[in-house]
């Protein structure tokens, strides 16, 4: 998942603060770089601005740099290499639950995985991916 | 009333290329049409804007002027001093047609394709030879001299031929992360077709799909409807469902058959 996609779960998390709630907390400045990266998934996210982000939800800068290199660029660069390779690849979901299979499709907002030969394939919602590998 | 063209023309004390300019209608148009053409009513509109008159008000089949009131010259307004002399218009000879630049549509003058490459070109082809992994070195023996001396349409040429050879990564790492490669995702990414085309197939279909939520919620239904952000389906106990796609993890086809539309995989 990638730092913008978890900023906006972690906020909801919180309440769903708006933008007033937001700027309250860590100032107008702040709360607009958050907006930006959430809403155009800029690459705002300096180190003060992680540090910050740290704070304010109560989480680890590691573990926020951890989803700043998951990007949704990333995912859709491995989906790529995935179809040309044609290999298997695993999913891993915001809930825990890992689904490992070949990509029939992949789009802005899904990626379609042949989990086994008999059963249709499973539509995976891109905001639900939390990390992928390559299987062998 | 009605008045002539001319005549209003006089009293505005425009010239024929004036009024041309000014209204748009061509100053041929204008001097045939105060000749006594019938006037067009789309240059009706245009003149009486241009003359600050109603359309009505000019007659639409005017009266020819006076001999003295030919086409480029002002008609002497009612009441004012002769004039001394005769204003003429003196225009500078034109230049024959082909010693003219040849010219677009737009009327644009065509570029001398002949002529050096801009600068802008060179910057342009010694990027993308680049990004094609080409060193300079390369690049000149590929093109074959000097690229100062390229003219516009070689340097065209070079960057459609460099334009078309396949991008090479920067580094090694494949991720397209931060801090690895800077290219760009296949074109899928930018796109929600598969998606779309999936879900309007199983609506088709009559299809039944199992959506698998976040809270480990199993929701299965007819899909009867979609948008960007929902799904609406219908259940077995004909209660119809909408569900947030945020909510949803993951969701497939149902394996087992839908009574209405037979077996569906």
């Amino acid at each position: 998942m990638s730092l913008a996609d978890y900023s906006r779960y972690m906020r909801a998390q919180n309440g769903g603060w708006g933008f007033e709630e937001l700027a309250a907390r860590v100032g107008s400045v702040v709360a607009k770089q958050l907006f930006q990266l959430e809403r155009k998934q800029r690459d705002v996210a300096t180190d003060e601005l992680i540090e910050q982000m740290a704070q304010l939800y109560q989480v680890s800068v590691e573990e926020l740099r951890w989803h700043q290199e998951r990007s949704r660029r990333a995912l859709s660069l491995f989906c790529a290499d995935q179809q040309k390779a044609a290999g298997a690849m695993m999913l891993k979901l915001r809930h825990g639950e890992s689904l490992t299979g070949k990509m029939v499709w992949y789009d802005i907002a899904a990626i379609a995985l042949q989990t086994s030969d008999t059963a249709p394939p499973v539509i995976v919602q891109r905001h639900a991916v939390v990390d992928w590998a390559a299987v062998a | 009333m009605s008045e002539n063209l001319w005549k209003l023309r006089a009293r505005k004390g425009y010239s024929l290329p004036q009024l041309a300019a000014k209204s748009g209608v061509p100053q041929q148009l204008l001097f045939e049409y105060e000749q006594g053409k019938p006037l067009k009513s789309a240059d009706q509109t245009k003149l009486a804007r241009a003359l600050y008159v109603q359309p009505n008000d000019i007659a639409l089949i005017s009266t020819p002027p006076p001999a003295s009131a030919g086409p480029g010259q002002r008609t002497p307004m009612a009441g004012s001093p002769p004039r001394l002399q005769p204003q003429t218009e003196t225009r500078e000879p034109r230049e024959p047609r082909d010693a003219r630049p040849p010219m677009k549509k737009g009327g644009k003058p065509v570029q001398d394709r002949t002529g050096p490459a801009r600068p802008s070109q060179i910057e342009h082809l010694q990027n993308m030879a680049v990004s094609r992994g080409h060193t300079p070195e390369q690049l000149l023996e590929t093109v074959g001299k000097p690229l100062e001396t390229l003219t516009l349409e070689e340097a065209s040429k070079w960057n459609l031929h460099y334009r078309d050879l396949p991008r090479v990564a920067k580094g090694n790492n494949s991720s397209g992360n931060k801090n690895g490669s800077a290219r760009r995702a296949a074109l899928p990414e930018g796109l929600d077709k598969y998606e779309y085309e999936y879900l309007a197939g199983a609506q088709q279909d009559q299809a039944k799909l199992t959506l698998n939520l976040f809270n480990g919620e199993q929701i299965t239904g007819q899909l009867i409807g979609f948008s960007l952000y929902t799904f609406v389906l219908r259940q077995d106990n004909d209660h119809e469902i909408t569900v947030q796609k945020l909510a949803i993890a993951y969701y497939s086809r149902s394996t087992a058959p839908t009574p209405s539309a037979g077996a569906t995989v």
